[in-house]
């Protein structure tokens, strides 16, 4: 892939592509499966690139700023929101990072669908992605999200090998987790929206959430 | 600056004033209201909940007996799931093969510890609470109020409460990003109508299953004090509650926190690393982050941390790497 068409492909996720790039890049995606793809999995994963999961959130200000306009459903310049995804004057791209970035061997980020989800090793089927010096493996190639759904529709569980590989000889948690551990993790989940129910009992929010869990 | 506002706002605010118009009430006023409104009205309705994966589609039904809570909820989808609530007695009625019992069965069981709670006013540290306008919900008026946090650490919600009554219509909880990750919201509600007592006890078909959830009857906290501690948190959180148990299966100790700042949660899991080991995760499900760290005790043993709660990744991560015995 080009320098010039990762750039196109970069500003065409944070939403700044010209109508010319764009159609560069949808031009190219039908034409190179490997670039939808990759389209695909920026997406699937931006929710937790957009500042979350790097451990270096956006700055203060802007974060804020796009959270307290989508609370007020305006924009953050305070016209009304447009149905597309909030733009932000001078953020950094996130994609812009990950695309061309380098794989860390010794580090390794697993992505799952869901808590209940199970390591399928077909998804593995595409070049890993590296952000921030972290690199990216085994991301599903779901559908892309559509820009104005919930980011949180991408359920995602990652097995961060990073931040406890610090030492060589201390113990590991291990960078993907089993049956077993996603089972403890659930539970836990569970036994959280258990307390914080009985502890908020003024609302039925929190009830909700023992009624809707994971009953799918 | 916002915050020597609120201040200074905070003289003028009394406790809610029913005969006020809503122009006239401030968020705060609202949103004591809105408690009052979930424990003392008798209420009928049908909601959504989207939970960031999917929605739930549930039946509510509230009323006050003899000065106590009554209320059920059914699950309207899937598997018959009932919660039926009489004071602080819950019961989960569920399915014989209902995941939540497998999952309950290796957690430490027993009741759980009551958690200080934190009133509205204290929350103006912490998120800026606004009127915002009204709008239409269920087919009733309601009034928007917009919880909007002053940091990166937590969650901002958008409420729509009832005019009439301050009875939550509808929630967002929204993210940095301006993303929503969880939405509540009646379709249709009945306010303040009678309701038939019938309709607040559970349907129990042959071959059900009662899961009790029991709150402490004291306010105490344990007697054992907490062995852990998260050195760092959220400005405004404070440990709420702490407990100690085993799990059933394996007998292993568990630390468990919890946290909160009046509207977020956190809970802080600590238990002996598993002779089988445990996976990095770092995960999140609609406004629910699970993260798991590894920590050494005061015995330089490792220990295995996981915070789950309703505040971004970043934060529940940097409050896991934060975790560390007591007296350290």
């Amino acid at each position: 892939m080009s320098m010039k068409l990762k750039e196109s492909l970069s500003a065409a996720i944070d939403g700044e592509a010209d109508e010319f790039e764009l159609r560069r890049v949808f031009d190219e995606m039908n034409r190179e499966p490997g670039l939808r793809t990759m389209w695909q999995r920026f997406h699937a994963i931006g929710a937790l690139m957009r500042g979350e999961a790097r451990g270096k959130p956006l700055s203060s200000e802007v974060a804020l700023r796009r959270m307290w306009a989508a609370i007020d459903g305006t924009e953050e310049d305070g016209t009304n929101r447009n149905p597309g995804r909030p733009r932000i004057p001078g953020r950094e791209p996130w994609s812009a990072r990950m695309i061309g970035a380098g794989v860390a061997a010794a580090v390794a980020v697993a992505v799952l669908i869901g808590f209940g989800g199970t390591w399928n090793e077909t998804d593995i089927d595409a070049p890993a992605i590296a952000f921030d010096g972290t690199p990216v493996i085994g991301v599903p190639a779901t559908p892309a999200a559509d820009s104005t759904s919930p980011a949180s529709l991408e359920r995602l569980v990652t097995a961060n090998a990073a931040a406890i590989a610090s030492t060589n000889d201390e113990p590991r948690l291990r960078p993907f987790p089993s049956e077993a551990d996603l089972l403890d993790a659930r539970a836990k989940v569970l036994q959280h929206v258990h307390t914080t129910a009985l502890n908020r009992a003024a609302s039925p929010v929190p009830f909700v959430k023992v009624a809707a869990f994971e009953s799918r | 600056m916002r915050r020597g506002a609120y201040a200074a706002l905070m003289i003028f605010v009394v406790w809610p004033d029913v005969g006020a118009t809503a122009a006239e009430r401030s968020a705060q006023e609202w949103l004591a209201t809105m408690n009052q409104a979930f424990a003392e009205r008798s209420y009928d309705g049908v909601f959504s909940y989207f939970d960031g994966a999917d929605v739930a589609s549930l039946r509510i039904v509230h009323a006050v007996i003899d000065d106590v809570q009554h209320e059920r909820l059914v699950h309207l989808n899937g598997a018959p799931r009932e919660i039926v609530r009489r004071g602080n007695e819950v019961a989960c009625i569920l399915q014989p093969g209902d995941e939540m019992l497998a999952l309950e069965a290796s957690i430490p069981s027993g009741p759980f510890a009551r958690a200080f709670t934190r009133s509205f006013e204290a929350l103006t540290d912490t998120y800026d609470l606004t009127v915002t306008g009204t709008d239409r919900v269920a087919d009733r008026s309601a009034v928007v109020v917009r919880v909007a946090p002053l940091d990166q650490d937590r969650y901002g919600y958008r409420l729509w409460l009832d005019a009439e009554t301050g009875l939550l219509l509808r929630s967002e909880m929204v993210d940095m990003t301006g993303a929503r990750l969880e939405i509540f919201q009646f379709a249709h509600v009945a306010i303040d109508q009678p309701i038939d007592a019938e309709l607040l006890r559970p349907t129990t078909p042959t071959g059900t299953v009662t899961s009790h959830l029991d709150l402490v009857a004291d306010s105490k906290l344990p007697p054992s004090p907490a062995q852990w501690r998260a050195s760092w948190v959220p400005r405004g959180f404070m440990m709420a509650a702490w407990d100690i148990r085993r799990t059933p299966a394996t007998q292993r100790s568990m630390n468990t926190l919890m946290y909160s700042d009046g509207l977020a949660t956190f809970s802080v899991f600590v238990e002996e690393m598993p002779e089988s080991g445990a996976a990095s995760l770092v995960s999140r499900t609609g406004g629910t982050v699970v993260v798991t760290h590894m920590a050494r005790g005061a015995d330089q043993a490792a220990y295995l941390v996981t915070v789950v709660g309703e505040v971004p990744l970043a934060t529940a991560q940097r409050v896991a790497r934060s975790v560390d015995p007591v007296g350290d």
